[in-house]
């Protein structure tokens, strides 16, 4: 068989196997995204935070997050990296119509509501 | 510095980004990677991944936050242009009129990477994103998938022009299958891009809605208009200022629109592209106004707005440079297999199977503008962009080493033709042509020198260097450019002529000398002749790429510098004894056996020094046999100043065969500004030769004793 040259008989049968395959394909996908759907990305904790220290101003933190992985970096310092552990977070965090806090020792972080902030 | 000014600061960045880009192309271009391969890493390097990591200073000083807003509109405006050239060049007849290899390959090529990109996004979902409303697992695994199974059209062909693949049968299965993955990609990406922008059932179908209504425009409103535009070009015969602000304008309308309706502006600025009508010299004078602005001004732009977004510092553990590692994996076991395996059912051989798969593998620039459609969408995190980021640069560059390697050069082309094959004739010039002009005059020289014999052939080479601008277009035109010989014209017509027998040579080439090379020791030739033309870094006729050919060709080489060369009737050898001017000598005998032919050898002796005994026997054995008519004069000189002599005597001669060496002063360098007075001073013209130093001094039978006059 050469490229492009296929009889009436291969071509159907050709035009057959590209049902078949999209057929396959699409039901892969199907079964990819029904798997997929039922699966949790870790919380979102992206952004822009204040830092909240009594008797201070606050100061201002953006976490840079990729998954579990994650960076915090407060103003004036040094950017920490941390793993998010979805179990121990849920601790940590707390969300209000307000906002959220989160504590990640040593920082009380802050957050307005986006609806909040408007 | 304070760059305080914004419109300052503008400058320098878009300064600072042309030469980083520009450098770095030409740098990877002359390590055989593909030009935007290197355009892509000179953004990368100017963002936080190498500028902001080593010099933070500078790159807060050049590129702060907040000017980067104005670097990403001129990045947007970049791409949308480059979308529109895209759609421009893509040329229905490769959609159209693929055979079912094409079809079978296409779709595989699509279909692999895609699914395998979802499969992927099932591992990666709970490690690497966020949740977030964007970032739905169904956005995201169709995203992955779409940008798993984009292949880079631009690039790939222009890998196989440079290669000279294009006109092969992997060439044009591999160019078409990435034509039709371009289409799929971008209809793709709109259906994601919906996908990710809807919040329910109802966006989603107003969105698809919408979109349908806008294909519907573009086909049966937009598509006739633009036919009459064209009408309007031919009536006209140019492409006059109002032509292209109005198709500047739909293309913005159209980007604007599918931007509206939640599908993304490159999307409409792609399908105005691909509704222009095609074939016609108006979309080639259209791409040609557009081309060089987007390309060289607007796209480094973009990729450096990529760049400071790429923060590779992100991937800093063990398990995120696996991921990457893994993301790599997928995207080249889906792209390459699928291709590959598809390829191999259709009827291909395996290392044709894998050269489809390995240039379909290649992702470059059109992976970085899905890659920041998602990063912009919020469909992917920084890191997972960074590792794509990483994966788009090294499938790019893995392309050309891994061609080379599976689908070396001389499996194909017009060079594959086994070497142990070529019947080589009794004598063979070769002579590069680099302007038409030179053409004639080195063709009569070659004749003279390759003398009467039948069995002669003189091959004309003209290396094309690849032109910016032929990119896409030389890779998916199946007919033969029509000037693509044009170089070799005169001399062609020459050739006729004469009835000289010359073999044309014509093929893009990035590498001049090593092509010349290559091809010379292919063609088992005797001699190489070369026109001179100044080499920009030097002054000498034996610097720039003279240098290059001379350190590299494994044949005798001759330059040839052309002072009005009217033919050989009075031609003069220096003689100072090295291999290289015994190879003048026996030049200068196949010269001399055209009819009324004087040879005058010079043998010029410092006076510290004896006369060379061994030139009278040479000169017999080169010069006196039978049937030779030439009047050949032997002259000893004594002087301290060889070159002097040399200039002297040639005032009276027509052409001076001088053979490379220190003392003439004639030595290969690839810079420098030595004076090479030989070459400056002589009147007449000149072949400067070169001996091969693996090539044998040939040793002729001894005639019988004949008249040479000595002085």
């Amino acid at each position: 068989m050469t490229y492009g040259s296929l009889g009436n008989g291969m071509m159907n049968r050709t035009t057959g196997g590209y049902i078949l395959m999209m057929l396959v394909c699409g039901a892969v996908l199907w079964g990819i995204l029904h798997m997929g759907i039922k699966l949790q990305a870790p919380t979102d904790l992206s952004g822009n935070w204040a830092v909240i220290e009594p008797g201070k101003p606050n100061r201002h933190a953006v976490i840079q997050q990729s998954g579990v992985f994650a960076v915090l970096t407060v103003e004036n310092e040094k950017p920490t990296k941390f793993r998010l552990d979805q179990m121990v977070l849920s601790e940590h965090l707390s969300k209000t119509n307000a906002g959220t806090e989160l504590h990640l020792s040593p920082y009380r972080l802050w957050r307005e509501a986006k609806d909040a902030s408007k | 510095m304070h760059l305080n000014s914004p419109i300052l600061l503008l400058l320098v960045q878009i300064g600072i980004v042309l030469a980083a880009s520009r450098a770095m192309g030409w740098l990877f271009a002359r390590i055989h990677q593909p030009q935007v391969m290197g355009e892509m890493i000179a953004g990368i390097l100017l963002g936080p991944s190498l500028l902001g990591w080593v010099w933070p200073e500078a790159s807060e000083t050049l590129f702060p936050a907040s000017s980067i807003g104005l670097l990403n509109v001129l990045s947007q405006l970049g791409v949308i242009l480059f979308l529109f050239l895209i759609g421009l060049e893509l040329d229905p007849k490769l959609i159209k009129n693929r055979g079912h290899a094409a079809v079978l390959i296409s779709h595989a090529s699509i279909f692999g990477p895609f699914l395998l990109g979802a499969i992927l996004t099932l591992g990666l979902y709970t490690q690497l994103f966020n949740d977030t409303p964007r970032m739905r697992f169904t956005a995201v695994a169709l995203f992955m998938g779409a940008a798993m199974s984009i292949t880079a059209f631009p690039v790939l062909a222009r890998i196989l022009t440079e290669r000279n693949l294009h006109r092969t049968r992997v060439g044009a299965v591999a160019i078409t299958c990435a034509a039709v993955d371009d289409v799929s990609a971008w209809c793709m990406l709109a259906f994601v891009v919906a996908v990710a922008n809807s919040d329910g059932l109802q966006p989603g179908l107003i969105t698809a809605g919408l979109s349908g209504i806008y294909v519907l425009v573009m086909f049966f409103i937009v598509r006739p208009f633009l036919q009459r535009l064209q009408l309007y070009y031919d009536r006209t015969g140019r492409l006059n200022q109002n032509l292209v602000a109005v198709v500047l304008l739909l293309v913005m309308a159209s980007a604007f629109a599918t931007e509206m309706i939640g599908i993304h502006a490159l999307f409409g600025a792609f399908l105005m592209g691909a509704m222009m009508p095609k074939g016609s010299r108006f979309i080639r004078d259209l791409s040609e106004k557009l081309e060089d602005f987007t390309v060289v001004f607007l796209l480094p732009i973009f990729f450096a707005f990529t760049g400071l977004k790429t923060q590779i510092g992100l991937i800093d553990t063990p398990q995120l440079w696996g991921y990457t590692l893994l993301i790599i994996a997928v995207a080249c076991a889906g792209k390459f297999g699928g291709s590959a395996i598809a390829a191999r059912v259709s009827g291909f051989t395996w290392r044709e199977s894998s050269a489809i798969g390995i240039l379909m593998n290649t992702r470059g620039l059109m992976e970085l503008l899905i890659l920041n459609i998602g990063r912009e969408l919020g469909v992917i995190t920084d890191a997972v962009f960074a590792m794509m980021v990483i994966m788009a640069l090294t499938t790019t560059a893995m392309t050309t080493p891994i061609l080379h390697l599976v689908y070396p050069r001389k499996l194909f082309g017009e060079d594959e033709t086994d070497a142990a094959n070529i019947v080589k004739p009794a004598f063979s010039v070769m002579i590069p042509i680099a302007a038409p002009r030179s053409g004639a005059a080195l063709l009569d020289l070659a004749n003279a020198i390759a003398g009467v014999e039948p069995n002669r052939l003189i091959y004309a080479l003209h290396l094309r260097r690849p032109v910016d601008r032929e990119a896409y277009r030389a890779g998916i035109d199946p007919e033969p450019e029509p000037d693509e010989q044009e170089p070799l014209q005169p001399l062609l017509a020459q050739a006729a002529k004469l009835k000289v027998p010359v073999e044309p040579i014509s093929f893009v080439s990035r590498d001049v000398p090593g092509d010349i090379s290559r091809l010379a020791e292919h063609r088992k030739i005797d001699l190489l002749l070369m026109g001179f033309h100044h080499a920009v870094f030097s002054a000498n006729v034996l610097g720039g790429t003279v240098h290059r050919v001379l350190s590299n060709v494994e044949a005798n080489v001759a330059i040839f510098v052309d002072r009005g060369f009217r033919g050989a009737k009075k031609i003069l050898v220096p003689y100072l004894g090295s291999t290289h001017d015994v190879l003048a000598m026996e030049l200068a005998r196949r010269l001399a056996s055209a009819p009324g032919v004087e040879v005058t050898v010079l043998h010029v002796v410092p006076r510290s020094r004896n006369t060379d005994s061994s030139v009278a026997g040479l000169m017999e054995r080169l010069f006196v046999e039978p049937g030779m008519s030439a009047k050949v004069q032997f002259k000893i000189v004594q002087d301290d100043s060889p070159v002097d002599v040399v200039v002297q005597h040639a005032q009276s001669a027509d052409l001076t065969v001088i053979g490379v060496g220190e003392e003439w002063g004639l030595e290969s360098h690839l810079f420098g500004f030595r004076s090479e007075r030989i070459a400056q001073e002589v009147e007449s013209s000149l072949l400067i030769v070169r001996r091969h130093k693996a090539l044998p001094v040939p040793v002729t039978k001894k005639p019988e004793p004949a008249s040479l006059v000595t002085t």
